[in-house]
């Protein structure tokens, strides 16, 4: 198990390197001068050229490169051009509404899609199926940004239930910053569940078909005892795979979502350090991102071996 | 009374050209401890018949006919009634028994399901259980193995695991479908040697479905031969086998290579194949791949009709056969 641990920590580190190459090369040949950027077109040369130098973008690339990375082992992520704030507080701080929205619509898609997707299986072929069949084509049809703006006009602007966007602050109170990520968490989750919906339920129904489960059957269990004693675990595998890849999905859907509900997220982080070229904040948040769909995919082999004793954590 | 009786019998498939006959009227009787073995080709009904025994028939199926067991028609219960007598009073095995195992749950768990099941045993008395019947079916070091996953076990070792789970509730019927087919040669004599000394001590009812009829011949009192869904000749074994009646049972056995034989060119087949269930010939199925076929067995199903000496069971399906005189 050490073993297995060191092999997968080592595989972090590269994929996590290879990603920060990439990245910081990606952002060389972007072009827009953040100096130019911030201090507009009609700035004069000189000043132009001290914000550089105070900025360090007169230095060769690969020794920038080297500081960023050495400032990373330090737990150092350098300040926001714009914001002129270390970068880490910036992130944490966003990390507050980004988190629980992420975890939200991956809790909601995942608990939905598998109530659907066996409700959906043992239905099959009936009127239920076709149903959840139906939500579910729906549900990838319909872009999320779009989905989002519907949901404000009902419960928002019609019903006024809740807030049509931003976010209070957890120090306002839990409830309130429940409520106003609500809307974000069932509009990302729309897409999540329409797929993981599928899948379990075509998992099911192939699993359903397997010997074993004619086995438990000849026993004596009746259907729905074979289906949650026997099926359901070995159906589980896809659901997990699909899962995992999906929260990349989730990573990159959460940039959409706080703009369409103007929430301080890490994704509006993003959005917004772009704009404004303040690449010390884009190159350090899309690092974060690759280092989190790692350490997913890592647990998500864990969940794997835990669901399925024939896959062996392999040292 | 018999234990089992199975009277006319026709299982219809739902397949993508409509319904299709399978089983087609079979009858057949089981004392109780009695031992019947069912021959045939892959596709003659013979697990589709099993399987209407414990009516596990795959969705879409129609079984219509009588299956009586200690005179309760089988057809006639509704689900949470066969559920009761699955696992309990008729238990069967597979021919896989790389698949038939659930693969994510350890061997015990798998074991205790029908105990507690059927027999209410729960916590340490069913663990006890497990072990003795682990002991039973002779599977080496059963308290090491309760905790071990089908992957980790050989394939005779699982079959014994089915064995265990199948003899579990002390059945009045074992329905064993091809349980040594997918076995080493030399494990599928273990096995079946097991099968035969469990029948005998527990004196349960077996019924052996197998396409191999050295295997039945050593196992088996009775026999049936099945052919496209129909049972063409049937008899105690050692009178079925030396006086083969039926085209079909002649060619089935002719087919065997027998080593030490002096050496035909070619192994005899049987020609043709075995057609679609959609396009058995309309009377006696077999009509198509027969040398005697005449005008009749296309237009008429031929009767099961008692052949050989008075005193004898053995009876067969043909309009060419000659009855008892």
């Amino acid at each position: 198990m050490s073993v297995f641990l060191a092999r997968r920590f080592l595989t972090f580190l590269i994929t996590v390197s290879g990603a920060s190459v990439i990245i910081f090369l990606l952002l060389e040949v972007l072009p827009g001068d953040p100096a130019l950027t911030m201090l507009g077109v009609d700035a004069p040369d000189s000043a132009i050229e001290a914000l550089r130098l105070e900025l360090g973008l007169d230095r060769p690339a690969p020794i920038r490169y080297a500081d960023w990375i050495a400032g990373l082992f330090r737990g150092e992520m350098g300040l926001s051009y714009v914001y002129k704030v270390p970068v880490t507080e910036l992130i944490g701080q966003r990390l507050a509404v980004t988190l629980p929205l992420a975890i939200g619509a991956m809790v909601v898609a995942t608990l939905a899609a598998l109530s659907l997707g066996i409700f959906a299986a043992t239905n099959h072929n009936r009127v239920g199926d076709y149903g959840v069949m139906g939500f579910s084509q729906l549900g990838l049809a319909i872009p999320d940004f779009w989905f989002g703006i519907l949901l404000i006009i009902l419960f928002a602007v019609i019903l006024r239930w809740l807030p049509s966007g931003g976010f209070p602050g957890w120090e306002e109170g839990i409830w309130r910053g429940v409520r106003s990520l609500m809307l974000p968490v069932f509009t990302l989750s729309l897409s999540l569940t329409a797929i993981m919906t599928r899948v379990t339920r075509s998992s099911i129904l192939e699993v359903a078909r397997e010997d074993f489960v004619r086995t438990a059957r000849a026993k004596g269990l009746s259907r729905r005892a074979a289906l949650w004693g026997h099926v359901l675990r070995n159906a589980l595998v896809p659901v997990l795979t699909i899962g995992g890849v999906l929260v990349s999905a989730v990573v990159t859907g959460t940039l959409v979502i706080e703009n369409v509900f103007a929430l301080p997220g890490v994704g509006k982080l993003i959005f917004d350090a772009i704009s404004n070229r303040d690449l010390m904040v884009v190159k350090n948040v899309v690092l974060l991102f690759a280092a989190i769909v790692v350490v997913v995919n890592f647990v998500v082999d864990i969940l794997y071996a835990l669901v399925d004793p024939r896959i062996r954590i392999q040292a | 009374m018999a234990l089992l009786s199975v009277e006319d019998l026709t299982v219809e498939l739902q397949t993508s050209r409509g319904m299709a006959a399978a089983v087609r009227g079979v009858s057949f009787e089981l004392e109780r401890g009695g031992t019947l073995g069912i021959v045939g080709e892959s596709g003659c009904g013979k697990s589709i018949t099993a399987l209407s025994l414990l009516g596990l028939l795959p969705d879409g199926a129609r079984a219509t006919g009588r299956i009586e067991l200690d005179g309760t028609d089988l057809l006639s219960l509704d689900e949470a009634a066969l559920c009761r007598i699955r696992g309990n009073r008729i238990a069967m095995i597979f021919q896989e028994p790389m698949t038939s195992l659930n693969p994510v749950h350890r061997i015990g768990r798998q074991i205790v399901e029908p105990l507690r099941l059927h027999r209410g045993l729960r916590g340490a008395g069913a663990q006890e259980e497990v072990l003795r019947l682990l002991d039973r079916v002779g599977l080496p070091d059963p308290a090491r193995r309760i905790n071990a996953y089908p992957h980790q076990l050989s394939g005779g070792q699982r079959q014994r695991v089915m064995i265990a789970i199948a003899l579990s509730c002390a059945p009045d019927i074992l329905l064993a479908d091809e349980p040594t087919t997918a076995l080493d040669v030399t494990i599928q004599g273990q096995i079946l040697g097991l099968i035969n000394e469990l029948v005998e001590d527990s004196g349960m009812g077996l019924i052996l479905i197998s396409h191999d009829l050295g295997v039945i011949g050593e196992t088996v009192d009775k026999v049936a031969v099945m052919y496209g869904g129909a049972v063409v000749e049937q008899g105690d074994t050692d009178n079925l086998f030396n006086n083969l009646a039926h085209p079909y049972s002649q060619g089935l056995f002719a087919a065997v290579p027998r080593p030490g034989a002096a050496r035909p060119d070619r192994l005899q087949t049987i020609r043709g194949t075995v057609p679609e269930l959609t396009d058995l010939p309309p009377a006696c199925t077999f009509a198509d791949r027969c040398a005697m076929a005449t005008d009749i067995c296309w237009r008429q199903v031929p009767k099961m009709a008692a052949i050989g000496p008075r005193g004898t069971v053995h009876q067969t399906a043909c309009h060419h056969v000659e009855g008892v005189g």
